[in-house]
């Protein structure tokens, strides 16, 4: 809502706070101010035209004009200028766009300055009608002459763009905010009318008011879907001209931003801003057989809306119609075929209260918010309905000199809504945590005008008037009203009281934060990825069945339908923006959610480039499928999984893949990203990639160390060296050493392996070092004939030769 | 001695020679023994002269040969004799400066350190930390929370809507009634960092994906002040120092009184900066007490048992502590961005 400063002085005199005091009350009482909007304040008088005259042999006018003290000349190409039209005028010396006015000679004549058009003046072009945008910028024909033109336009003083809470239908109107004002300024109502008529046109009596009988071509007004349209109000003027608004409206249209439409449509919009009532106008004589049915619509009919769009219809929306076909969106918008244009003489006026559901699920439907469907869609004040269709067509008909035939139409009845809610004083003590005395809370009711009665020293029985209906529920609602005018910046920090117990940990908060620290340490980044993503990415993962995964039916970017079934969608291309910008060394890890038949939160790893950068002390080394796999089966290991490997089936991956096991369960999957997938994100180096269900090694990492006692004595290290036939897992006779070797054997490192030239082509030869640990109860030689054991048993599993030293 | 054993002679006699020595000075002396205008070797040459043509000829490839292998095991004795001289301890110079190895030390993404802080906040507060799913029913993220079915968030054009009915939850919320449909009060529970989604075209300020703190307390004896408590603590607790908080009116369905919160500036003490937009205070989000009907809803007796909660963006937190100015920058992971976390 746009709140003119200027109008608002012109409304509450000496009593209007400056600009600074409402500009922070508004905020202060929850209207906040979102812009504020200033206009230049240059020195333009508004002239009128005495004579036009085309220069010979030229396209140019001379033009004499007047302030009614001085008269002027000057030189224009704007031909349409005609004698008794006022102008905006900047005299020699002006600034205009950064650069100062001279008087300029054409021919022998001279242009004492220059008449201006809207961007000369500084005016925005969308609140202007199209003529006022063609040429100079004509004023109507009433506005007074020889005076500032900004100050004439209520432009001196800015406009505040006022933010309305979804829940206050009742300021969405001038008077429902100036009720705010007021009330935060404690400004007495008295003297102040604020369902005054002049306040749209001051010059307005009731004595100039034409009426006429009823129209007898008129049938009737009929209201079928009674649930959704309780009341529905008409009114016929006759005889209207069609012209442009006059002073006293356009300054009005200036100061609440409105684009001036003809002298009919400005009033019912003005009606609207200050009100809060919709209007709509009709062409009455496009309304066939005079028959208004407000309905609702048939499925398959369809609406030419004044905004140039066709709109399909569905049962559920109401609409406005005469006998053959929908003329309105009820509450929402006109049609094309109704609406007034140059050469309308008579109309027809509806001011309706619509039911807010109703109007909401058809805006909502049809994506379609307008002036109209914000106000009904939240609720209009019911009561006031039928005196804001008189007052409208009161309006019209003086100032497009027509006359109102007959009486006002009407069906149905606006719907009473009443409503008691007991206030207790201690109950805002109990929600704020600050007392209020009965004084206060009376005070702030009166003036916000809320009907109460005192019942006790504690109790108030508040009326809800039907204006506040909407909002006004419950006790904690008036609560909020009285708080907002004591102020919320009263509300003080409290300590609590809180029981003293024990608050456990949040279990996947521990596991994500152990990962986190551990792959910190190992140098990897942590990345936030998105978790939607496009139809043509997860067609890399899924070309075929896209059935377990989540569909958006109604995406933010055309294509990005879906959420992610698998986090590799989104760290390829982060390898590849980095890549871009010369980033080549990349360890990633995210802990985020997968989307694939379920939300699933894991560990997500992503490796490319080199492990560390090549340096004085080591050269570089190329990340490999090894050196990542790596990563899983430390934590693993040191977590102390018993887990199982098999082959990979999981989509993103080519041959180098491998899946980790925990009791038959998949735990995780590592593997090289498949060159196809690498393609499509223009990625021409390995990536790799893999996940861990880390919450499924919740109870590893839970779970409390059990201190073992050390050995004092050192450690027995033997290795062993061997060929094998490459067909052999090197994991099998790992395990099979480990079998073996039980609880003595601390741990086993492959520290070879070598295959090539110089062996038999089947074979490949690994080195494996074993740790012993030199229990007392354990002799050298027994360690001794653990690893004969170990070795014949590997000759007699696995076929290995051992290698001769 | 015939010439061949001669040849064979002087070559193990240089390779014995070379052995002992370990200065230039004895190597130059070699190099006159052998190679010189009376050395060895011209000694050999001058010893053809005495034999047949074809004799010459394969002496001649063989005296020539062995010059050419003493040349290079003196060229070799000298490298190895320099190399030596270089790392023998008195010529070591050590270079405190020289770079050690580059380790490279990872980085947690900002938006994890601003969530970690919050939750060793709370956990100080004893609040208990919970999380729950991002695709909600339209019960739990808008019936439950009093967001009546018109109202324009739920729209097409602010929500995500999956094909099954479900949405993408728009806030943290639906958390709160999960819990107290769950747990009865007295409640002191907050959400750290819970993804949210929201039909929001992207820029500076704006995404589609983003993460919210959420907090609630439900007790018999709460109010409004006690909000002002738990958050004026939060804000110490992430910007080291005293924050005064501030509430504006404002309306969410789910809280009554409502408000917007705002903190004085933590960097220009309320002088005005690029930060607060010279307005000294900064806006963060919802809060307010909970709504008397969200209790009901999810059958605590609004008659005995108030709360409080409120729900922020966590980026926009961390956007003011870190001083970043672009929430996107969260989602791209720019490694030149991490890296200075």
């Amino acid at each position: 809502m746009y709140i003119s400063y200027a109008f608002l002085q012109e409304i509450l005199g000496d009593r209007c706070p400056t600009l600074d005091e409402l500009s922070k009350k508004l905020i202060h009482i929850g209207f906040e101010v979102e812009e504020m909007i200033q206009y230049p304040s240059n020195q333009i008088m508004t002239v009128l035209v005495q004579e036009a005259e085309l220069i010979p042999d030229t396209k140019l006018l001379k033009v004499n004009i007047t302030d009614l003290t001085h008269t002027f000349q000057v030189i224009t190409s704007d031909l349409k200028i005609q004698q008794g039209q006022i102008y905006a005028y900047a005299e020699p010396g002006t600034e205009i766009d950064g650069k100062t006015l001279q008087s300029k000679d054409f021919q022998q004549y001279t242009s004492q300055g220059m008449l201006l058009s809207y961007k000369e003046l500084g005016l925005p072009g969308d609140l202007l009608s199209t003529s006022e945008r063609e040429g100079l910028f004509r004023l109507p024909d009433d506005s007074p002459i020889g005076k500032n033109f900004y100050e004439t336009f209520w432009l001196t003083k800015p406009i505040l763009n006022v933010y309305v809470p979804f829940n206050r239908p009742d300021c969405y109107s001038m008077i429902g905010l100036l009720r705010e004002i007021m009330c935060a300024f404690e400004i007495s109502s008295t003297n102040l009318n604020k369902k005054d008529i002049r306040w749209i046109f001051p010059d307005f009596k009731e004595a100039l008011l034409k009426r006429s009988v009823s129209r007898s071509d008129f049938k009737r007004i009929e209201v079928v879907a009674k649930d959704a349209c309780p009341f529905y109000t008409g009114m016929i003027i006759e005889n209207v001209t069609i012209k442009p608004s006059g002073y006293e409206i356009r300054k009005r249209l200036f100061a609440f931003q409105m684009k001036p439409v003809n002298n009919i449509v400005d009033i019912a919009n003005l009606i609207m801003i200050f009100f809060g009532q919709p209007l709509h106008t009709f062409d009455y004589d496009k309304i066939i057989n005079k028959h208004i049915l407000v309905r609702y619509a048939a499925k398959g009919e369809t609406l030419d809306a004044i905004d140039n769009k066709c709109y399909s219809l569905q049962d559920t929306d109401l609409i406005i119609a005469d006998e053959i076909h929908p003329i309105g969106l009820a509450g929402i918008i006109g049609g094309k075929d109704t609406e007034i244009d140059n050469h309308t003489k008579h109309i027809f006026i509806e001011s309706a209260y619509f039911n807010p559901t109703t109007i909401m699920n058809t805006s909502n439907r049809l994506n379609l918010v307008t002036d109209a469907s914000s106000r009904f869609g939240r609720g209009v004040e019911p009561s006031q309905v039928r005196d804001v269709l008189v007052q409208t067509g009161s309006l019209i008909s003086i100032l497009s000199n027509a006359t109102i035939a007959g009486e006002t139409y009407r069906e149905g009845a606006f719907p009473v809504i009443q409503q008691n809610i007991e206030l207790k004083l201690s109950h805002f003590t109990k929600v704020t945590g600050m007392d209020i005395s009965k004084y206060s809370a009376s005070r702030i009711l009166a003036n916000l005008e809320i009907p109460f009665d005192i019942k006790d020293q504690d109790t108030m029985l508040i009326h809800v008037p039907s204006f506040r209906s909407s909002d006004l529920k419950e006790s904690v609602d008036i609560i909020e009203e009285l708080l907002r005018f004591i102020g919320y910046d009263k509300i003080k920090p409290t300590p609590l009281q809180f029981a003293i117990h024990y608050t456990p940990e949040n279990e996947n908060y521990t596991v994500n934060e152990w990962f986190r620290n551990k792959l910190v340490s190992m140098g990897f980044y942590e990345i936030v990825t998105d978790s939607i993503t496009s139809e043509d990415e997860v067609k890399l993962l899924f070309p075929k069945d896209l059935t377990n995964l989540f569909r958006i039916d109604n995406p933010l970017k055309t294509g990005f339908h879906y959420l992610v079934p698998d986090k590799v969608l989104m760290h390829l291309p982060v390898i590849q923006r980095n890549q871009s910008r010369k980033k080549t060394d990349m360890k990633l890890f995210e802990i985020g959610k997968n989307y694939y038949k379920e939300e699933t939160e894991a560990l997500f790893i992503t490796l490319n480039g080199q492990m560390h950068e090549d340096n004085w002390l080591q050269k570089s080394v190329e990340i490999d499928f090894y050196w990542g796999k790596g990563y899983f089966e430390q934590f693993l290991t040191t977590l102390g999984v018993p887990f199982e490997l098999k082959v990979c089936t999981e989509a993103p991956f080519d041959k180098e893949s491998v899946s980790y096991y925990y009791q038959n369960t998949l735990i995780g999957y590592f593997g090289k990203v498949k060159p196809s997938l690498l393609k499509a994100y223009d990625i021409d180096n390995p990536v790799y990639y893999g996940t861990l269900l880390i919450h499924k090694l919740q109870k590893f990492i839970l779970k409390s160390p059990v201190y073992k006692p050390i050995s004092f004595t050192q450690d027995i290290v033997r290795d062993i060296a061997f060929f094998v036939e490459k067909t052999v897992k090197i994991g099998d006779i790992l395990q099979s050493i480990q079998t073996i070797g039980g609880d003595t054997l601390q741990r086993t490192l492959v520290f070879d392996k070598f295959e090539g030239d110089k062996l038999n082509p089947s074979q490949k030869s690994i080195a494996i070092r074993m740790y012993f640990n030199f229990r007392s109860n354990i002799s050298k030689e027994q360690i001794q004939l653990k690893i004969e054991e170990i070795i014949r048993h590997l000759e007699k599993t696995h076929h290995i030769e051992l290698r001769k030293q | 001695m015939d010439l061949d054993e001669r040849i064979n002679q002087v070559l193990s006699q240089c390779e014995q020679t070379l052995k002992s020595i370990s200065s230039h000075q004895d190597l130059e002396d070699i190099k006159v023994q052998f190679l010189g205008r009376k050395g060895l070797i011209r000694d050999l040459f001058s010893q053809l002269s005495q034999l047949s043509d074809s004799e010459k000829k394969h002496y001649g490839e063989s005296i020539n040969k062995l010059k050419m292998e003493i040349e290079s095991k003196i060229s070799q004795k000298g490298e190895s004799i320099q190399s030596k001289i270089q790392t023998s301890p008195e010529n070591q110079v050590f270079d405190y400066s020289l770079p050690g190895f580059p380790y490279s030390i990872g980085k947690k993404h900002p938006f994890t350190l601003i969530c970690e802080e919050l939750y060793q906040i709370f956990r100080s507060m004893n609040f208990m930390v919970v999380e729950d799913r991002e695709i909600e029913d339209e019960y739990h993220n808008f019936d439950a929370l009093n967001i009546p079915k018109w109202h324009p968030s739920r729209k097409l054009n602010d929500t995500f809507f999956l094909t099954d009915g479900s949405v993408l939850r728009t806030h943290t919320s639906p958390v709160e009634i999960r819990t107290m449909e769950k747990i009865s009060p007295p409640i002191r529970m907050v959400t750290i960092g819970g993804r949210c989604y929201r039909r929001d075209a992207s820029d500076a300020t704006h995404s589609a994906v983003f993460h919210q703190i959420e907090g609630l307390v439900v007790d018999e004896n709460i109010n409004f002040c006690h909000l002002s408590e738990i958050l004026s603590e939060m804000m110490r607790g992430v910007f080291g120092k005293p924050v005064e908080i501030r509430f504006v009116p404002s309306y969410f369905p789910f809280v009554e009184p409502g408000a917007e919160t705002l903190i004085s500036c933590p960097f220009c003490k309320g002088d005005g900066c690029s930060v607060c937009k010279n307005s000294g205070w900064i806006e963060l989000g919802g809060s307010g007490m909970t709504h008397p009907q969200v209790l009901r809803n999810v059958n605590i007796d609004p008659t005995k048992y108030q709360g409080f909660a409120f729900g922020w963006g966590v980026e926009r937190l961390a956007m003011i502590k870190y001083g970043i100015d672009d929430i996107r920058l969260f989602f791209e992971n720019n490694l030149s961005f991490l890296e200075q976390f």
